[in-house]
């Protein structure tokens, strides 16, 4: 019986391990770690935002939605960087090109993943996909493609971390 | 009149005795009731507490529990990385490869390089190998003397027996070569 329960609560304990390490974007599990390249060449880790809010977006260069987003999110970075946001921006294009050209261009972080395995880590199924991680590394909000409204939707969940 | 007067200072002392003695019973009855929640509040407060230490407990039990399931002392495996004085390589990632499969390519940021210069030891990766020969190789990209890039590989082979068994991977600097070194070997 004893044995039974055990095994039951390392099932209960594995489980969300599993989840993550098959690497799902869940909220409320936290978000699967990485490591990155920025635009300068220096490596990112996205555990070493933990204490901050962080906007996790996924783009590409072919993804006009996905262009339309950056520009919105960089007005969210200049508004909400001085109250522990940080926005960072992930390319998933093979070719660096759109990224150097958003760099010109964008004051954002912006990182490359230029073989898609974080974008396999956070099972991308559409772009632009939004993650909002709260200052624990927990996955809260997920949001697939994006539309003129959703600044303002981001703008209040940001808020709503912000304010916990 | 005396008289009088003695049984009204009386019936006054009396009257001010009764007042003092209820306001007393009305403020020990008030300081009882606010007590009780109080008390309640503080074994609630203990309770919440044992429980947590119980949680943290069956927690650490599970975690040691499933390393053990996941990696059994007799399959496994655990290489390290650690690095020494660095003015001759600047640390960008690791690639391990066991038996010409990689599994392990770790990206080393800013504040990670300074901790293994700090003294650190960072586990690269730990796994399970059958008994037996292999071979570990780990590749070393970054920038040498001069900031040009650098990429050096090290291979060692280790003959896995009953037991877990520790390998490190251990970057140094060489003096007389101006040069970076790459040692990878086992820990006793």
């Amino acid at each position: 019986m004893r044995l039974r329960i055990l095994a039951m609560l390392l099932a209960a304990h594995l489980l969300p391990a599993i989840a993550v390490a098959s690497g799902t974007a869940v909220a409320g599990q936290p978000a699967p770690d990485f490591a990155l390249k920025n635009t300068a060449g220096d490596n990112v880790r996205l555990s070493e935002s933990r204490g901050e809010v962080v906007l996790l977006s996924f783009w590409a260069g072919w993804c006009g939605r996905c262009s339309d987003q950056l520009a919105e999110l960089e007005k969210l970075q200049k508004t909400y960087a001085a109250r522990g946001v940080r926005v960072i921006a992930v390319n998933i294009d093979r070719d660096s090109q759109p990224v150097r050209d958003a760099a010109s261009r964008l004051n954002l972080l912006l990182l490359h993943d230029s073989d898609q395995s974080v974008a396999r880590q956070y099972a991308l199924t559409d772009l632009p996909m939004t993650v909002l991680l709260d200052p624990h590394g927990k996955v809260r909000y997920v949001h697939q493609k994006y539309r003129g409204s959703d600044a303002a939707l981001y703008e209040e969940e940001l808020g709503a971390l912000l304010r916990e | 009149m005396p008289k009088y007067r003695f049984k009204s200072h009386l019936l006054c002392a009396a009257l001010v005795a009764a007042g003092l003695l209820s306001a007393a019973s009305v403020r020990a009855a008030d300081d009882s009731a606010a007590a009780e929640p109080a008390a309640a509040a503080t074994s609630l407060d203990g309770e919440v507490q044992v429980l947590k230490d119980e949680v943290l407990d069956l927690n650490r039990e599970l975690f040691l529990l499933e390393e053990e399931l996941l990696f059994p002392a007799n399959t496994q495996v655990a290489v390290f990385v650690s690095m020494d004085v660095g003015d001759f390589f600047d640390l960008d990632s690791v690639q391990l490869r066991i038996d010409d499969k990689p599994v392990s390519n770790y990206l080393y940021t800013e504040r990670e390089v300074a901790a293994l210069l700090r003294g650190g030891v960072q586990r690269i990766y730990l796994g399970n190998l059958k008994t037996g020969e292999h071979e570990l190789t780990a590749v070393f990209t970054g920038q040498g003397p001069h900031t040009r890039d650098y990429r050096r590989g090290a291979t060692l082979k280790v003959e896995k027996g009953i037991g877990a068994k520790f390998v490190e991977l251990r970057i140094s600097d060489r003096e007389s070569k101006q040069q970076p070194e790459f040692l990878v070997k086992e820990w006793e």
